[in-house]
């Protein structure tokens, strides 16, 4: 098995949701003949330097993955016919893919990803339940007991209102970036 | 003789950047590290110009061939782009 890179860019007029399905379908024709894809990377829509089928922006999506050279032949086969796909470009890394490392580190990145949804559910519930909180107050005078709650609920909002600005900033540089 | 002389003019011999500082890699899929090695036209410049060494100007070459292919970076960049 060798270790292979795709870069492709899809159409813009692609909706996300079509672009979840087609990168399903490629990722289907490589495992279907054996093939394992370590990391789907998903780039979003990027300015292209020129004019690829009349248009200017596309959404590059990058695979990496170990797959025995007809695998690749057959996913660029459907590339060639897919009108989506507007451009593609394979790279071999290497002669040798570590199955088993490969395995390990999607399998590491699941984890983290579940992980990381579960603490921002957390975070969202806890947040309406502040806000929940912070309604009954406004609507009824509240008893003795409250007004130190409030005030803790309170900071602990504001601690994630400042958490959340710091990360806004690096996201819209991305942004621009990318532009 | 000549270079010598050319190389006294211009003051300093220039280092390969890929061998001074073995963090930049290069890579088709980073188009702003390969920009800074070419010409505002596109053009990859030339090892003369960019002082790297001969197997770090392969690479780089390589590099800037393939981000062409894949739209990243332009063959031909006019001046309003």
């Amino acid at each position: 098995m060798r270790h292979y890179e795709t870069l492709f860019i899809i159409s813009p007029e692609v909706s996300e949701d079509d672009i979840d399905r087609l990168l399903e379908r490629y990722v289907g024709i490589l495992e279907d003949r054996g093939g394992f894809v370590a990391k789907v990377d998903k780039w979003g829509r990027r300015r292209l330097a020129y004019e690829v089928k009349k248009f200017r922006k596309g959404y590059y999506v990058l695979f990496d993955y170990g797959a025995e050279p007809p695998a690749v032949a057959e996913m660029e086969r459907n590339f060639k016919i897919d009108e989506k796909v507007i451009r593609y470009l394979t790279v071999k890394q290497d002669d040798q893919f570590d199955l088993e490392a490969a395995q390990a580190a999607r399998q590491a990145a699941e984890e983290e990803a579940a992980r990381k949804a579960e603490e921002e559910a957390a975070r969202k519930a806890e947040a309406a339940a502040a806000a929940a909180r912070e309604s009954a107050e406004s609507a009824q005078p509240a008893p003795e007991a409250a007004p130190a709650q409030e005030a803790a609920a309170e900071s602990d909002q504001a601690a994630e209102q400042t958490q959340a600005q710091d990360q806004a900033p690096a996201e819209g540089q991305d942004q621009a970036d990318k532009e | 003789m000549a270079t010598v002389i050319r190389r006294r003019s211009w003051g300093r011999r220039k280092v390969c950047r890929f061998c001074a500082d073995p963090n930049l890699v290069i890579d088709y899929k980073e188009p702003r590290t390969l920009r800074y090695f070419t010409t505002e036209r596109g053009k990859i410049i030339p090892r003369r110009t960019s002082g790297c060494c001969a197997k770090h100007q392969r690479e780089l070459t390589q590099a800037i061939k393939r981000a062409r292919a894949i739209a990243l970076l332009p063959f031909v960049a006019t001046s309003s782009s």
